[in-house]
C-alpha cells in the first residue's frame, strides 16, 4: 500500500488538488477572469489526472505518454494564451496557440518514431521557457496593473506555475544534457508545486476572510 | 544505508517543507502588496479629501471675498446716504453714547446753537434732555424697546430752532443694544405753518366781521360762543382736532345770516312767521357758503346742524339725537347760553342764571344732558365771557383773530 502511495504520489496529490480546487471553486464567490482562471486550472488538474490514470492503466505506455504530453502541452499553451490575451486585450490567441503547438506535435511524433524522449525533452525545455515568460508577464500584470485582491487565486496559481517552470527548466536542462538518472528531480519539482497549490487554498481563504470586511 | 521508504519519506518531508517555505514567502509578499494597496487607497482618499477641502476652502474664500465686496459696496452706498442725508443721523450704543454722527447733525446743531458741537462719545440724554408730556426723558423710552417720535426746540440768543426726533431701538437677543436717531430741522416748516395759520385766521376773521357789519347788535356773539364751546370742549375732554373744528365753526356759525335782511336781524320785538322763516334759513345758507371751503374739519356740517334739537324740534332738518353731530350739540348749548345772557335788539340781557335755567329744564329733551352738565361745570367754575379779540385756538398756540 505504502509502496503504491509512494509510486503514485503525484497522481494522488493531483486528485487532491482537483478535489480541493473544485470544492473551493463551488463554494467561493469568484468572478470575472479570476473565475475563468480557476476553471481552466481545475481542468488542468483533470487533464493531468486523466494522463496519470491513463498511464497507470496503459502500463506506462510511451504512446500514451506522448499523446497526453502533446495534448497537455497544447492545453497549457491555450490556457496561458487565453489568460494573457484577456489581460492585454490582444486578439491573436489562436495564432499564439497554433504556432508553439507545431513543435509540440512535431516533438511528440519525432519522439515516437525515434523511440527517444530527447525531442520532447527539448521541446519541453523551450516550452517551459516560453510559459515561464508568459507566467511572469501575467503575474506582473496582476501584481502591478489589475485589481490585486480580486484576482488573488489567479495570482497564487501563476506563482505556482512560475515555480513549476523554474524547477522544470532546471530539470529539463539536466535532462537536456542527458542526465537521465536525475529524472526524480523533475517529478520532485512537480510535487513541490502541487503542495504549493494546495497550500494556496488556505492562504487565499485566510486573506479573503481578512479583507472581506 | 537508508531504505527506499526512508528516502521517500525524507523526500516527501523536504518537498513539503520547501513548498511551505515558498508558499509562506508568496503569502507575505501578497500581504505586503495588499498593505501597499491599502496605503495607496488611503493616500488616494486623503488626497481626494485634501483636494475637496482645498476646493471647499477656495470656494468659501471666493464666496467670502464676494460678500466682502458686496458689503463694501453696501457700506459705500450707506456712507453716501448717511453723509448726504437731509436728516441728522446719530447712532447710539447701549449706554446712549453717540458712536456716529453725520455731517447734517453737526450743521443742525451749529445753526441751532451758533457754535460747533461734537456729540461723539457723549451721553445723548445729557446733551439733549428732551422730556415728553409726562416729564419722562424721551430717550429712556428706547430702553423699553419703543420707538420715539417727538418735537422739541432749541433756543439760542438769536434764534429758535424746531427739531423732530425719531428714534428706533436696535435689538440684540431681545435686549436694547443701541439706537439710530433721526433729527430733522423743521424750523422752516413751522414758520410756514404759522404763516398759513395767519392767512387762515384772517379769512375766518373776514367772514366773522362781514356778518357783524350787517348785524351790529350781535357784535362779538360768535366770538363769545367760541369761548364757551372751547371751555365746554375742554371740560368734556374732546380731542384737540375736534375741538379746533368746533371753535372755528363757532366763530362763523352765524355766517348764513348774511342773507337775512338786516331789518329782520335788528328788528326790536318778536318776529312774525315770515320773518322767522327767513331767519331759519341761515344754517342752510351758512352750509352752502362753507361747504366749498376745504377745511380739515366738518365746519360746514357743524354750522348746518347748530339749530337742531335732540327731540327733532330744531331746524333746518329736524334731526334727532345721534343724528346731530356732537360739535353741533355743544355749539347749540353755547349759542343759547350766550344769546340769553347778552343784550338783543328786541330784549335786554336775561342773565346767565336764566340761560342756565333754560338749558337745564330742557336737558335730555332739547340739549344733551352731558353737554349741559359740562356747561354748568364751566359756568360754576367761574367762566366769564371776555371782550377780547384773542382766543385759545389749540394747545399752547395763541392765535390772534
Amino acid at each position: 500500500m505504502i509502496h503504491f502511495i509512494f509510486e503514485n504520489k503525484l497522481t494522488i496529490i493531483n486528485l487532491l488538488n482537483l478535489v480541493v480546487w473544485f470544492y473551493y471553486y463551488r463554494k467561493s464567490r469568484l468572478n470575472g477572469l479570476n473565475k475563468d482562471i480557476v476553471k481552466y486550472f481545475i481542468f488542468y488538474f483533470a487533464l493531468l489526472l486523466t494522463w496519470d490514470i491513463m498511464m497507470i492503466m496503459g502500463d506506462r505506455s510511451g504512446k500514451i505518454y506522448l499523446f497526453f504530453w502533446a495534448v497537455f502541452n497544447i492545453y497549457e499553451l491555450y490556457f496561458f494564451a487565453t489568460v494573457l490575451f484577456k489581460l492585454t486585450g490582444w486578439d491573436y490567441k489562436w495564432l499564439a496557440v497554433i504556432i508553439p503547438s507545431i513543435p509540440v506535435i512535431s516533438g511528440s511524433i519525432l519522439s515516437y518514431h525515434s523511440a527517444s524522449y530527447q525531442p520532447v525533452n527539448r521541446v519541453d525545455f523551450f516550452n517551459s521557457l516560453l510559459l515561464l515568460l508568459c507566467s511572469s508577464l501575467i503575474l506582473w500584470i496582476f501584481f502591478v496593473k489589475k485589481d490585486f485582491l480580486k484576482n488573488l487565486e489567479a495570482f497564487f496559481i501563476f506563482c505556482g506555475f512560475i515555480l513549476f517552470f523554474i524547477l522544470h527548466i532546471l530539470a529539463s536542462n539536466i535532462l537536456f544534457f542527458d542526465f537521465l538518472k536525475h529524472w526524480n528531480f523533475a517529478s520532485l519539482s512537480t510535487l513541490i508545486v502541487h503542495y504549493f497549490w494546495i497550500g494556496s487554498i488556505l492562504c487565499t481563504q485566510r486573506i479573503r476572510s481578512k479583507y472581506s470586511s | 544505508m537508508y531504505s527506499e521508504n526512508q528516502i521517500e519519506i525524507f523526500v516527501l518531508i523536504s518537498s513539503i517543507s520547501l513548498a511551505v517555505f515558498i508558499l509562506l514567502t508568496v503569502y507575505f509578499i501578497v500581504r505586503l502588496k495588499l498593505k501597499d494597496i491599502e496605503l495607496k487607497k488611503s493616500k488616494k482618499q486623503i488626497e481626494k479629501h485634501s483636494n475637496n477641502l482645498e476646493n471647499l476652502v477656495e470656494k468659501r474664500t471666493s464666496q467670502l471675498m464676494e460678500k466682502e465686496r458686496s458689503y463694501k459696496n453696501l457700506y459705500e452706498i450707506n456712507k453716501g446716504i448717511l453723509e448726504n442725508s437731509p436728516a441728522g443721523i446719530i447712532r447710539l450704543d447701549k449706554n446712549f453714547h453717540v458712536t456716529y454722527e453725520n455731517p447734517e447733525i453737526k450743521r443742525i446743531l451749529r445753526v441751532a446753537k451758533n457754535e460747533d458741537s461734537n456729540l461723539m462719545n457723549k451721553d445723548i440724554r445729557k446733551v439733549a434732555p428732551v422730556k415728553n408730556s409726562k416729564k419722562v426723558g424721551v430717550f429712556d423710552q428706547l430702553l423699553c424697546l419703543e420707538e420715539i417720535d417727538t418735537e422739541f426746540s432749541i433756543k439760542s440768543e438769536c434764534s429758535l430752532t424746531y427739531l423732530t426726533i425719531r428714534g428706533v431701538p436696535l435689538i440684540e437677543e431681545d435686549e436694547f443694544a443701541g439706537a439710530v436717531i433721526l433729527v430733522n430741522d423743521i424750523t422752516k416748516r413751522k414758520k410756514a405753518e404759522a404763516e398759513l395759520n395767519k392767512a387762515f385766521e384772517s379769512a375766518i376773521k373776514i367772514l366773522s366781521d362781514t356778518l357783524e357789519i350787517r348785524d351790529a347788535y350781535t357784535v362779538g356773539h360768535q366770538m363769545r360762543v367760541s369761548q364757551l364751546t372751547a371751555a365746554i370742549a375742554d371740560e368734556m375732554d374732546i380731542p384737540k382736532k375736534q375741538k379746533k373744528g368746533l371753535v372755528v365753526a363757532s366763530i362763523i356759525h352765524d355766517v348764513g345770516k348774511i342773507k337775512v335782511p338786516s331789518e329782520i336781524l335788528s328788528k326790536p320785538g318778536n318776529l312774525n312767521d315770515i320773518e322767522f322763516s327767513y331767519l331759519k334759513e341761515h344754517p342752510t345758507v351758512g352750509y352752502k357758503l362753507l361747504k366749498g371751503v376745504n377745511f380739515p374739519w366738518p365746519v360746514a356740517k357743524i354750522v348746518y346742524q347748530h339749530h337742531e334739537r335732540l327731540d327733532g324740534s330744531g331746524y333746518p332738518k329736524g334731526l334727532k339725537k345721534d343724528k346731530i353731530m356732537l360739535e353741533s350739540q355743544i355749539l347749540a348749548v353755547a349759542d343759547v347760553v350766550e344769546a340769553m345772557s347778552s343784550h338783543r335788539p328786541y330784549r335786554p340781557s336775561l342773565g346767565i342764571e336764566a340761560a342756565m335755567h333754560e338749558i337745564n329744564i330742557n336737558k335730555g329733551k332739547l340739549y344733551s344732558k352731558k353737554i349741559v352738565k359740562a356747561c354748568q361745570n364751566v359756568i360754576e367754575s367761574g367762566f366769564e365771557f371776555q371782550e377780547v379779540d384773542e382766543i385759545e385756538f389749540e394747545g399752547e398756540t395763541r392765535v390772534r383773530i
